[in-house]
C-alpha cells in the first residue's frame, strides 16, 4: 500500500490518524493516587518528566472527587490505601455512566498473589506495576496505555459516524443536521479535502458527457 | 552523571556500589535504588533526593508512633506496617522493608505477640537508614 498523497497543508497523516488525533488530547493528563508522601512525590515527578499533566490525590475518596469533577483518561493508583482503596476506586470508575474509557494502572507490592491479581483484573484494572516504581517500567506501561486510549477514541469516533444516508451519503451530526461527509469530517477533525473523481465515477461521467455531446 | 572531584568519587564509591547492586552496611540500603532516584534528579528535579528524605523524615516517625499506639489492633497495625514498608522501599532500605513486612504479616494473621519488639527494631533501623541517606545526600 503506497503512502497517502500529501494534504494541501503538506501533512501526510491519513484521515484515520487525524480522526484519532482529534479526540485524543495532545496534552496528556493523569490522575496519580498514592497515600504515602514519598511514593507520591516520586510518582508525580516521573509522570511530569514523561510529559504528563499530573493531578494528585492522597486517598481514594479525594481521587474519586477529582475524577467526578473532570474524568481523566489515565489513572495510576496505589492499591492499599485506607478507606477507599485502589480497587474500589477502579470499580467506581468502571461503573460511571457515559464516561470515556479510562486506562487504570494499579501499583502493587512485589508479593501480590495470583488471587489478588485476578481480583484486580475482574475489577477492571488494565495493568500492574510493582513498587518501588521503576521509571522505565512505568514509561513502557504508559506507552501501552496511550496506544489503547487511541484505539478506544477511534472506536468512539467511528460509532458517531454510523448515521449516514445510503443514497446521498450525508451524515447526521450531534445536532441532528444532515450534512455532507466532507463537511462533517472537516468540522470534527480539521481535515480538508482535495476533490477528484475515482476511476469508476470518472468513467461514468466521461460516458455521460460523450452521450450528451453525441445527442447535442 | 555530574562530574565529581576524585575524593568525592572515592567517598561516593564506598557508599554507593550501584554498578553491582550490592547493599550497603549489610542489608540496610540497596545502592541501585538510590541510583535510580539520582537519575530523577538529573532529569529536571535536582532537589528531589533532599525533598524525599525530608518527606521520609516527616512521615515515618508518625507512622512508627501510630504503630505503637495500635499494638492491640492487628489490622490497624498491619496497615501502618504496610505504609512504612512502601515508603522505605523507595530508598532501597531492605532491612527496614523486611522488618515492616514481618510486622504487616503478623497483623494480617490477627496476631500482635512480639509486635512491640518489631516496632522497636523498625524504629532503630529507620534511624540508621535516615543517617545513611543523609550521608549519601551530602556525598552526592
Amino acid at each position: 500500500m503506497s503512502p497517502p498523497d500529501p494534504a494541501p497543508d503538506g501533512s501526510t497523516e491519513s484521515v484515520h490518524d487525524r480522526l484519532a488525533a482529534a479526540v485524543v488530547p495532545k496534552r496528556r493528563r493523569v490522575l496519580a493516587v498514592e497515600d504515602d508522601a514519598v511514593s507520591a512525590r516520586i510518582l508525580a515527578t516521573i509522570l511530569k518528566q514523561l510529559g504528563y499533566d499530573v493531578l494528585t490525590a492522597s486517598n481514594g475518596e479525594e481521587a474519586w472527587r477529582l475524577f467526578e469533577a473532570e474524568p481523566t483518561r489515565l489513572i495510576v493508583s496505589d492499591w492499599m490505601m485506607p478507606d477507599t482503596d485502589g480497587l474500589t476506586l477502579c470499580e467506581r470508575v468502571r461503573a460511571r455512566w457515559n464516561t470515556p474509557y479510562t486506562y487504570f494502572i494499579l501499583l502493587t507490592a512485589n508479593r501480590t498473589t495470583s488471587e489478588n491479581y485476578t481480583l484486580a483484573t475482574n475489577a477492571g484494572v488494565d495493568d500492574f506495576l510493582t513498587k518501588p516504581i521503576d521509571r522505565d517500567a512505568l514509561q513502557m506501561r504508559l506507552r501501552v496505555a496511550d496506544r489503547i486510549l487511541k484505539f478506544t477514541a477511534e472506536v468512539r469516533k467511528l460509532k458517531e459516524l454510523i448515521p449516514i444516508c445510503v443514497y446521498c451519503r450525508k451524515v447526521r451530526d450531534e445536532g441532528d443536521y444532515w450534512e455532507r461527509v466532507e463537511t462533517y469530517i472537516q468540522k470534527e477533525t480539521g481535515s480538508r479535502f482535495s476533490h477528484g473523481a475515482c476511476p469508476a465515477c470518472a468513467e461514468e461521467e466521461i460516458a455521460r458527457f460523450r452521450a450528451e455531446s453525441a445527442g447535442a | 552523571m555530574p562530574e565529581r572531584s576524585t575524593s568525592r568519587l572515592v567517598e561516593s564509591a564506598t557508599l554507593v556500589r550501584a554498578a553491582d547492586s550490592e547493599p550497603l552496611y549489610g542489608e540496610s540500603i540497596d545502592g541501585s535504588v538510590l541510583a535510580n532516584l539520582q537519575a530523577l534528579a538529573a532529569d529536571g528535579a535536582p532537589d528531589i533526593l533532599s525533598e524525599l528524605i525530608e518527606l521520609f523524615a516527616e512521615s515515618t516517625p508518625q507512622l512508627i508512633g501510630a504503630a505503637r499506639a495500635a499494638l492491640h489492633d492487628p489490622s490497624v497495625l498491619s496497615s501502618f506496617a504496610h505504609a512504612m514498608k512502601g515508603s522505605c522501599s523507595n530508598f532501597g532500605a531492605r532491612r527496614m522493608q523486611t522488618l515492616c513486612g514481618e510486622l504487616e504479616e503478623l497483623g494480617r494473621g490477627g496476631n500482635t505477640s512480639g509486635a512491640d519488639k518489631l516496632v522497636s527494631a523498625i524504629e532503630n533501623e529507620y534511624k540508621e537508614v535516615r543517617r545513611l541517606l543523609e550521608q549519601y545526600h551530602v556525598a552526592a
